[in-house]
């Protein structure tokens, strides 16, 4: 059975951590990133179903990194989710600008995180791994 | 707020306060001396960076009301700490009083509290140090009950480090740092309650969680400015392992410090804001924020 491949981009490795060991309790295929642009290289070489993303972060930011995911087909509909400490309205909203499908406010409990993942990804199936082998049985989520 | 804030000390040369000036300079102020009161008040009616008068009782003991009186005309809510002779009578119930009367001769823990205490208002006002407490206990209390441990304070701009700290800039319409430090066991228990699963923490992990703890306070300080229209930029932490040791930064005021306990851990905290104008915070909009733990879908 393939399960869903999840992408935790995020500097802090303990944040990383807490995400990881509830994901994979649920049975969902981790990968971790440290910032934006490890984040982006890692989502081009395997399809990710979800990813999850800071936004402080060095090298490159969160956003500017849904930025550039967003240009890649692959990627045009895959549940972004902001995972952040900011919670102003204004970066938020430049959050939804970029392409994020979702800001969270850190801290929030991960089992509740999984839900929203459950939610997100309902009506989809795993993807198989590879780049642009993605199989939508809707466009519910969209991304955007 | 500014760098040039000025504590007016008023004694003789030899008198009782002439060994605690540098107790006053270690606490990140500038320390302006006047030998009589006259000289205070020129002073006072000349400069607008008086933040705090300190007398001695010996030129209290024969002027001082009538000090107290044109001071409170010029600056009336200029706060003022009075040494107080053993020997000398009570005041009167209709006599003007300072706002701080400590017994001479000084102890320096005496003192220091009695300015701490007097100028947390002027440097870190009611608001924004409730915002501070509030969200440090919002943040640490998803990992247990914590309170603050005694009252917040002001430090000097020497901190002194645990085995592990973290230091986040800010910058926007404010501009400052927010540093967490904890001691190697207390981070060691910490992080046993934020992943209770997981395997003996590493000490980069260890270090990981007090700049991830830092963050997330940070976080929810700048939500409360945000409240307000002041947006805030923060960088990423910057870790330091050096117990022991003091870090020094350049400014010419005080922190804003807590300390936070539950049953078995302690956080400190300490909020340093160089540039703020309370201008800023007039009008308030509370849906400029996000809650802690709030999902916002697009």
């Amino acid at each position: 059975m393939t399960s869903w491949s999840i992408l935790i981009v995020d500097d802090s490795a303990t944040a990383r951590s807490q995400l990881r060991v509830v994901f994979e309790a649920k049975g969902a295929n981790v990968i971790e990133a440290a910032n934006g642009q490890e984040g982006l290289w890692r989502a081009r070489a395997q399809r990710m179903d979800l990813i999850f993303s800071d936004v402080h972060m060095p090298v490159m930011d969160g956003l500017q990194m849904i930025q550039e995911l967003r240009k890649l087909p692959e990627y045009r509909a895959t549940p972004i989710f902001v995972l952040t400490s900011d919670a102003t309205v204004t970066r938020a909203a430049e959050g939804k600008k970029a392409g994020a499908s979702t800001w969270i406010t850190k801290p929030i409990a991960p089992e509740l995180l999984w839900k929203v993942v459950e939610k997100a990804l309902f009506y989809r199936r795993p993807t198989s791994g590879a780049p642009g082998s993605t199989e939508l049985s809707s466009t519910h989520n969209s991304g955007k | 707020m500014s760098h040039a804030d000025q504590i007016l000390v008023v004694d003789r040369a030899d008198g009782a306060f002439q060994g605690v000036l540098d107790e006053l300079d270690l606490l990140g102020l500038r320390v302006i001396w006047v030998p009589t009161l006259r000289a205070a008040l020129d002073f006072i009616q000349a400069s607008s960076r008086v933040a705090l008068v300190i007398a001695s009782s010996a030129v209290t003991a024969d002027g001082g009301q009538e000090f107290l009186a044109q001071v409170k005309d010029v600056r009336p809510s200029l706060p003022m700490i009075w040494g107080r002779s053993s020997q000398l009578a009570p005041s009167k119930p209709r006599e003007l009083a300072p706002d701080s009367l400590i017994l001479e001769p000084l102890e320096s823990d005496a003192l220091r509290s009695a300015v701490s205490s007097l100028l947390a208002e002027h440097f870190y006002p009611k608001l924004i140090a409730e915002a501070v407490q509030a969200s440090a206990l919002e943040v640490l209390g998803t990992l247990g009950e914590f309170r603050l441990d005694g009252s917040a304070f002001l430090v000097a701009n020497r901190s002194a480090l645990a085995d592990f700290s973290a230091i986040i800039a800010f910058s926007g319409g404010i501009t400052g740092h927010l540093r967490t430090s904890m001691t190697s066991e207390h981070v060691t228990l910490l992080y046993r309650r934020f992943l209770p699963n997981a395997r003996p923490a590493s000490i980069d992990h260890l270090e990981d969680l007090v700049g991830e703890l830092c963050n997330r306070i940070l976080g929810r300080i700048n939500a409360f400015f945000a409240q307000y229209s002041v947006a805030v930029q923060q960088t990423t932490p910057i870790f330091i392992r050096a117990a022991g040791s003091t870090m020094r930064y350049p400014g010419r005021h005080p922190s804003f410090a807590l300390q936070l306990t539950n049953r078995e851990t302690r956080v400190s905290l300490e909020y340093y804001l160089a540039d703020f104008d309370r201008s800023m915070m007039r009008e308030r909009s509370a849906s400029a924020a996000l809650n802690m733990g709030e999902i916002l879908y697009f």
